[in-house]
């Protein structure tokens, strides 16, 4: 704490400054007038008792520059006279500090936009526990050279019976539903999804409880789960839905809870039923189901298609009318939300530091012309004994300001263009 | 004899002593204080005695208040602080610990 105090005091006399150097000033007087009176009495003349009280007080210019050393920063000071120093230089000639903030501003904020666009897009883990761990399986077909295919239902339950790379396995079916009852009839999506969708994204509801798989038996099926979006548009987010019936393509259905919208994967309105199969999920060559998998830690990518590889070629043996000639791939859930986007975002990324780069010579250009113009100025104070080092850095404090100013400007205007 | 240059950290010990002793005191005050109790063994420059009760205060041992002096004239007076007083105990007894070591070690030369 001690060392804090310090910091502090050290910090609030660089800005006290012109105070705290009255104030040194008169206490220094005060200490030499007492030392020359104290001579006086000791039967010196006046002009004698002056000069020996300032020999007694030693250099008193180099000790206020010890006492201002310990009193403030020195480096900070200079810094802040640059500073007001230079703004004073901006604002008369507020043309050419415009243009450069612009350029700047431009250049910055374009690189600002796109960044924050890829760290969303690309960089950011999905807000799931242990995110690298969900997994897509995709069927696709060989023989008719398809890929990214949807499984049939009878697969799922084999790949769910038998692999062993999953601690859980989902099967997810979007379907276009009309919810009545409320308002007035909405058109939205309602979700299809095992149980084990909440174990394969580890997610809780917001509210109520999540499926289990007694829900998946036929008469057990009629209950649901509103998605958060649809819950705060149609139903106000009243907690009191729950044990609401509301009528699902004519069909009522029990609301359970309430879940966090899929942030990468669907944030639509929307709601959850649970997969009870109909009749059309028997046949092996209907392909409507998306698989949802989790890993088992230390199982990768590569271990799982393995499996999945075998897998699939029992399958094809056993079942050659339906299966012949079908695969299935594993794919990572950031790759599948990411995977479109990359090249053309790392495209766009490379043109934004292109102009940057391009806003950077600009600036550095009209920099250089400027320091030209200035020579006159640079000159005079280097006759007034300024350093090479005193007057770089007075320059480099103006390019900095200017710099700050510059890509302040830059971050709002990426912001609004963000948000707009 | 010229003056042995002070140790580090012992003008600062000195003023902490000087003001717990005499109470409130402006740094003309305190630069005597010294210069008699040492007998003028120890004859500072006297400005270098300034930047030591910026640096207690700074550290919250001693503060500053504006007030007159005897013969009335606008002077900076110095005072301990709590935490000041401990400090001066603190000090003092690790001084004394110090001292005694370099004392033995000498004797024992």
């Amino acid at each position: 704490m001690v060392g804090l105090r310090v910091l502090w005091s050290r910090l609030v006399a660089v800005f006290r400054r012109p105070r705290l150097e009255r104030e040194l000033e008169e206490e220094l007087a005060f200490h030499l007038t007492m030392q020359a009176e104290e001579n006086q009495r000791r039967g010196m003349s006046p002009a004698d008792a002056e000069a020996a009280a300032r020999r007694s007080f030693g250099g008193g210019q180099q000790m206020q520059e010890n006492y201002r050393d310990q009193r403030g920063w020195w480096w900070l000071e200079t810094a802040l006279q640059d500073l007001r120093y230079g703004a004073r230089v901006l604002r008369r000639s507020p043309g050419f500090a415009a243009v450069i903030v612009l350029t700047l501003a431009l250049g910055a904020g374009v690189n600002t936009l796109i960044f924050s666009i890829v760290h969303r897009v690309l960089l950011r883990p999905l807000p799931y526990p242990d995110p690298n761990q969900v997994v897509m399986i995709w069927e696709n077909d060989r023989l008719r050279g398809t890929d990214r295919e949807r499984a049939s239902y009878p697969d799922f339950l084999d790949i769910r019976a038998e692999a062993r790379s999953f601690t859980a396995l989902a099967a997810h079916q979007p379907l276009d539903v009309t919810l009545t009852g409320t308002a007035e009839p909405v058109r939205l999506t309602a979700h299809r999804a095992s149980a084990a969708l909440f174990d394969v994204l580890r997610i809780q509801p917001l509210l109520g409880r999540a499926f289990t798989v007694e829900h998946e038996k036929p008469g057990q099926d009629n209950v649901t789960i509103l998605g958060e979006n649809a819950w705060r548009t149609f139903f106000g987010g009243d907690p009191a839905v729950l044990g609401r019936t509301i009528l699902v393509d004519g069909r009522g259905f029990t609301v359970i809870g309430v879940a966090p919208s899929l942030e990468g994967i669907t944030t639509q309105e929307e709601l959850w039923v649970p997969y009870s199969p109909t009749p059309r999920d028997k046949f092996r060559g209907v392909h409507n189901v998306r698989l949802w998998g989790r890993l088992k830690p230390g199982v990768d990518l590569p271990a799982a298609q393995a499996e999945m590889d075998t897998l699939m070629r029992r399958l094809e043996s056993a079942y050659p009318a339906d299966n012949q000639g079908r695969g299935a791939r594993v794919i990572a859930l950031h790759e599948e939300v990411a995977g479109s986007f990359r090249p053309r975002l790392r495209i766009v990324q490379g043109a934004a530091l292109l102009l940057l780069l391009m806003a950077c010579v600009n600036v550095a250009s009209l920099l250089t012309a400027r320091a030209a113009a200035r020579q006159k100025e640079i000159a005079v104070r280097a006759a007034l004994g300024a350093s090479r080092s005193r007057v770089a850095r007075q320059l480099l404090t103006e390019a900095a300001l200017l710099a700050a100013l510059g890509g302040s400007a830059g971050i709002a205007v990426a912001a609004a263009w963000f948000d707009g | 004899m010229r003056p042995s240059p002070l140790l580090s950290g012992t003008l600062d010990l000195m003023v902490l002593k000087t003001l717990d002793t005499l109470g409130p005191l402006h740094g003309y005050g305190i630069a005597r204080r010294i210069e008699q109790v040492s007998q003028d063994a120890l004859r500072l420059n006297q400005g270098t005695l300034y930047p030591a009760p910026l640096r207690l205060e700074q550290n919250g041992w001693i503060r500053s208040r504006w007030g007159f002096s005897d013969n009335n004239r606008r002077a900076r007076f110095y005072s301990l602080t709590k935490p000041g007083r401990r400090q001066l105990v603190s000090e003092a007894g690790h001084w004394d610990r110090v001292a005694g070591l370099v004392g033995r070690i000498l004797a024992a030369g």
